[in-house]
This record gives C-alpha cells, structure tokens and sequence, in this order.
C-alpha cells in the first residue's frame, strides 16, 4: 500500500482527510495530512514532512505521494525539496477529493508513480459544471417524454 | 439472479455509491426504485446526472423495478439495486424480488428516529418492514462500504434496544 500524505495551508489538508473518512467509512491506514501553520519557515515544514514520510513508513527509496494544495505554494515546494532525499517520493498539486478517493481505492494495486498519473487524470476528469450536467439531464428527461416512451 | 445487490440508502446515487460500490459489485445497471422520484422529472434528472459514465440507469417505481428485473431481456444485466427506505425493500420482496440477503447502507436521521449506527437511523415503520422482512426469509446486512465488515443489522437493531 503506498502512503499518502496531505499537504497544504491551513485548515486544508485535515479538511480533505476528514472528508475522504466520512465517504470511505472511518480512518485510513497510511493517510496523514500536514498543515503549513501561518508563522512557519518552509525549510522546517519540509522537515515535518520528512517525518512524517517516515511515520508513514516511507524510508529512501521507497514510493509515496504527497498531495499538496497549490503548486509553486510553500506546502508543494517544502515536498518538492525532499526529492534529492527521497527519489520515490510523487508530489501532485492542486489536490482535490476526486483525486485523492481514487488513490486511496487504487493504492493497493498500483506504484507511486502510475498512482500520481491516475491522480492527474481524475482530478481533472472531476472538474464538472454540475448545474449544466443537471440541465442538460432534465432536457433530455422531458425530451424523451414527449416523444412518448416509457420510462 | 440478475439482481447483484440491493441498497436501502436514502441519499441513492452518492459518492459511495460512485465511488466503490457499482466497481465492488461489477454492477453494468443501477436501478434506482422509489415511486415518487420515478414521478419527478426534475428528481430523475438529477439521479441520471451523477450515474458514472458507462453504468446504464434506470428511476423506475416500484412496480417497473419488479417488471424490469424480471424481464427475460434483462436476464444477462448486472444489477445494483437502491432503495430509500426497507418498507420499499419490503414491497421488492413481496413483489416476486427473490433475494435472500439485502444490505442496509446509510438512512439519515429524521425526527423521532433512533440511532442504529453513526450513519443508520430508524423510525418505527423501519423497523416494522425489517421485522417482517427478516421473518419472511431475507437477511439485513448492514455495511456502509464494501471495504468495512458486513454487520448483522437485526443484531444491531437488537443492541440498540430497538429490536
């Protein structure tokens, strides 16, 4: 199972691993999230990180993702600087709750850095205009009314 | 049997359900079976809205459900079946369903409704349609999602002094 970690500014990382806990059922083995605090030099939050890679288990070469909020922000490059130290490790940004329940279901299955492209790809994918998808639906809903076939 | 699992969930289609369930089951067809949402376009609109791509979805009533699943021509679907509420589980059942084990997902609480679990609450008529399900052969599990221990829901109902 490849570690997560949840990176991010204030209240964001605990905010996306509460709600990954509420859907999935309860806690989750190998998720830890890690909040940039506002007073924080980011050289000391990459060493928090680093810690808790190893609280996950993570050790040199091993695989692991960290999601963190925003590229180019403080949380994403205090894990980016890791790298040198930790060549496994997969850091994706602009983390959001699609992406992350996909990794949590496919982690057992898949390496850190085919699980860092299947977190690209649905993250993206669930970036959606719900109000349109729900009235294009109810368009076709009443257009297939009319034209008189069951339901 | 065409029909591979039924879920009394009263949220229906939700991230749950999208997310591990269909793919847990290998179901091809979420049927969702309530009277009232299978008379509200706008209702049915929005369940056919969120159905993942690839999942073919029907909002049937309850008499359509049973009139589906038993269709020969549907013979060969993978069905995964919603309802709100165990008294429409009830109805499937004494409608000719045939399933000998439904699984109790989420019921939201509602006024005067007891506690079963942090996400299972009932109210009187749910506990009467469990009892005469039960009786009549069919076993109540109770699993939130497909990753967590299946629990007995009658047992549950029983710890909560409700049984």
């Amino acid at each position: 199972m490849i570690p997560v970690l949840i990176v991010g500014h204030g209240g964001f990382a605990d905010g996306l691993r509460d709600a990954i806990e509420m859907i999935l059922g309860g806690p989750q083995e190998g998720l830890a999230a890690l909040a940039l605090r506002p007073e924080e030099d980011p050289v000391e939050l990459a060493g928090r990180i680093d810690v808790a890679l190893t609280e996950l288990g993570v050790e040199g070469q091993s695989g692991a993702l960290v999601l963190a909020d925003l590229f180019g922000a403080s949380p994403a490059n205090a894990a980016t600087s890791l790298l040198p130290r930790r060549p496994g490790l997969q850091v994706v940004t602009g983390a959001n709750l699609p992406m992350a329940l996909e990794l949590l279901m496919l982690r057992d299955t898949a390496e850190a850095p085919e699980l860092a492209g299947i977190a690209l790809e649905r993250g993206r994918d669930a970036i959606k205009d719900a109000g349109a998808v729900v009235r294009e639906a109810y368009a076709r809903v009443q257009a297939k009314k009319q034209d008189g076939e069951p339901r | 049997m065409t029909v591979k699992h039924l879920r009394i969930d009263n949220r229906l289609i939700h991230g749950q359900i999208v997310v591990a369930w269909l793919q847990a089951i290998g179901a091809d067809t979420v049927i969702v079976a309530n009277d009232g949402i299978a008379a509200d376009d706008f209702q049915k609109a929005m369940l056919v809205a969120v159905s993942p791509p690839g999942i073919r979805e029907k909002i049937l009533s309850i008499d359509e459900t049973l009139a589906y699943v038993k269709d020969p021509a549907h013979a060969g679907e993978k069905i995964f079946l919603l309802v709100k509420e165990p008294a429409d589980a009830l109805r499937l059942h004494r409608g000719g369903l045939g399933l000998a084990t439904m699984n109790v997902g989420n019921m939201a609480f509602a006024a005067g409704a007891k506690r079963v679990s942090n996400t299972v609450f009932v109210g009187p008529k749910d506990i009467e349609a469990a009892k005469a399900l039960t009786a009549e052969g069919v076993t109540l599990t109770c699993q939130m999602m497909p990753t967590v221990a299946r629990g007995d829901f009658m047992q549950l109902l029983a710890k909560a002094k409700l049984g």
